[in-house]
């Protein structure tokens, strides 16, 4: 292998990588653009689906095991949002975060608690790799990427075609305005952790089939999935999987490069570079800034 | 028994002054530092690197110190700038990427293997007598950080700091620069977590990467929120009543729940997440807090425009 197809294969696994972030990026991009606050147990949400789809699986198959760990995981996030953060709104929105890094705590640990730290694999067959020319694909990766694509269509769809995407997009435009415009932000909210936990939930089947599934799966991706966010402009959604996608790739040369152990400190340094220069973002235009 | 209780008392103490630092940073200016745990680890492989290289401990304690602020400071002026949320997941990718350093440059750190044979304090005694005169240092350096973050807090500065957390918009209208007085106070709490970290690594005499897990900070926050934010005392009761669960649980699980090692620090932090949770909803001003005017109340389903 030259060394220009081995750094075209790296590029390829770390669009295949950035692919997964982008799923839990745009999660936590949603939320942070319409509930206005940055979600920190996002990423714990991941495991958890990983986990109730691998408890599922022997009895159902992976197929429906997947879709009930995806639901279950949907659910779980309304009914914290019911229990939790709903009853935060109108306060600073800072106890958001920090109770929000109470759910995650309790979810990972209770992860730990029921099943170690072991890792687990789903019972899928193994597939040779496909080649096309000299780069290769693993079956499963092409499944993640296909996946992946087909939400980020349906996200976009949803966002500029259904009458709740309308809702939210003026949500997260201007609350007041869309309330006085008799837009139920309860609603809103609702359809937003439906969306975006479905595609952490996603996201952690995903994952759970790349590679294996362990309690620190998900806070594995937060930091790279939160770097996404600033890099493509957080609450912008379009941006935020470009950026998943350079921080998915950079994350592999780094493992090239580098070292393997450093692929969080390149997303960290990529997402600090990015604060420093431009911290609305690649495509952000709101201001976070102050 | 005695020996026990020392050493749960100068663990304690070292806690107590990681939650005044934390204290001063999200009590007092409401400022989300996820990433504690990074500035104790500094502090403490400063302060182990000077020593084992010859330096005298008390040099190693102020250079942690430094340490800690210095690291503290391009973070603070990079993130305070932004939305106060920010910080919250800059902080913990800041913790996490100082284990990573930790663990891969071995050349300075030692990597996983840690830094064994740290210098003690009081070395020319042993057992006891050695241990009880270090809880007493820390009794005496414990007193001396509250006393002068006491002062702080109720100088202008720190009344400055209250305002800010309280209603930032109104001291940016007095004409204040906010983000300078925030920067300070993250660099001063960060300090103190530091030179916690140099009385923690003199006191373990060997420190590695896995003793500065995130478990670390979470402990601390659930001290402080529990003790009430913004209460220094509040905050120390807090760290003691931390202790008392983290040991007490360990008594139990010795006698009757008998789990693993990893289950049952699993456990213990399920029960910390949940607190957490808890008292944000049930009691924000902790224990001992007096309870605050909310920082100014934001728009329902919206948030308060930055200016």
């Amino acid at each position: 292998m030259t060394d220009l197809t081995f750094l075209l294969q790296t590029i390829l696994d770390g669009l295949v990588t950035g692919a997964l972030i982008a799923l839990v990026a745009l999660g936590l991009t949603l939320v942070f653009g319409i509930a206005r606050f940055v979600h920190v147990a996002h990423a714990d949400l991941l495991t958890v689906a990983a986990y109730m789809t691998l408890l599922a699986e022997p009895h159902l198959g992976f197929g429906l095991a997947a879709v009930l760990g995806v639901a279950i995981t949907v659910a779980l996030s309304l009914l914290i949002h019911r229990t939790v953060y709903r009853r935060l709104v109108g306060g600073p929105s800072i106890s958001l975060v920090i109770a929000s890094l109470g759910v995650a705590l309790a979810l990972r640990y209770l992860v730990v608690f029921l099943w170690g730290t072991g890792q687990h694999a789903f019972g899928l067959p193994i597939r040779r790799a496909l080649w096309f020319g000299p780069f290769r694909i693993a079956p499963y990766e092409l499944m993640i990427v296909a996946t992946v694509v087909a939400l980020m269509v349906a996200v976009y769809l949803v966002l500029r075609l259904t009458s709740v995407g309308r809702d939210m997009r003026a949500v997260a435009d201007n609350p007041n305005l869309a309330r006085v415009c008799g837009i139920s932000p309860e609603r809103v909210i609702t359809w937003m952790w439906v969306l975006a936990a479905g595609l952490a939930g996603v996201a952690g089947v995903l994952v759970g089939v790349q590679t294996v599934i362990t309690p620190y799966m998900g806070w594995h991706l937060l930091i790279p999935a939160f770097a996404a966010a600033v890099l493509g402009g957080v609450g912008h959604p379009f941006g935020t999987v470009v950026g998943a996608l350079i921080i998915g790739v950079t994350q592999e040369l780094a493992a090239l490069y580098w070292m393997p152990t450093y692929k969080l400190a390149a997303a960290f340094l990529v997402m600090t570079i990015m604060l420093l220069i431009r911290p609305s973002g690649l495509f952000g235009a709101r201001e976070v800034a102050r | 028994m005695t020996s026990y209780l020392v050493a749960v008392g100068i663990i304690a103490l070292i806690y107590g002054l990681l939650a005044l630092g934390l204290n001063l940073q999200w009590g007092h200016t409401g400022l989300v530092n996820f990433g504690h745990v990074a500035f104790f680890a500094i502090g403490a492989y400063t302060s182990a690197l000077l020593t084992l290289g010859g330096a005298p401990i008390i040099v190693g304690i102020l250079a942690a110190l430094v340490a800690g602020g210095l690291a503290a400071y391009p973070l603070g002026w990079l993130t305070i700038r932004l939305r106060e949320d920010y910080l919250a997941l800059v902080a913990i990718g800041f913790g996490e990427v100082t284990r990573l350093f930790l663990e891969n440059e071995s050349w300075l750190t030692n990597g996983p293997s840690g830094l064994p044979g740290i210098p003690r304090f009081f070395a020319f005694w042993t057992g006891l007598p050695r241990e009880a005169a270090y809880m007493g240092l820390l009794v005496v350096v414990v007193i001396v950080v509250y006393a002068l973050l006491e002062r702080l807090v109720a100088s202008p500065f720190g009344r400055t700091l209250r305002a800010i957390r309280d209603n930032e918009i109104a001291v940016i209208a007095l004409g204040k620069d906010t983000v300078h007085f925030k920067l300070r106070s993250f660099v001063i709490g960060a300090a103190i977590a530091g030179m916690a970290g140099a009385f923690y690594a003199h006191y373990m005499t060997f420190i590695s990467p896995d003793m500065f897990l995130p478990m670390v900070t979470f402990h601390v926050w659930i001290a402080v929120i529990i003790g009430g934010s913004g209460h220094n005392l509040g905050v120390l009761v807090g760290t003691g009543l931390l202790m008392v669960f983290l040991e007490g649980s360990r008594f139990l699980n010795d006698f009757g729940l008998n789990l693993d090692e990893s289950r049952f620090a699993a456990l213990r932090l399920v029960i910390v997440g949940l607190a957490l949770v808890l008292v944000i909803l049930k009691r924000p001003e902790g224990l001992f807090g007096a309870s605050r005017s909310r920082k100014g109340r934001e728009v329902p389903g919206g948030h308060v425009a930055s200016p």
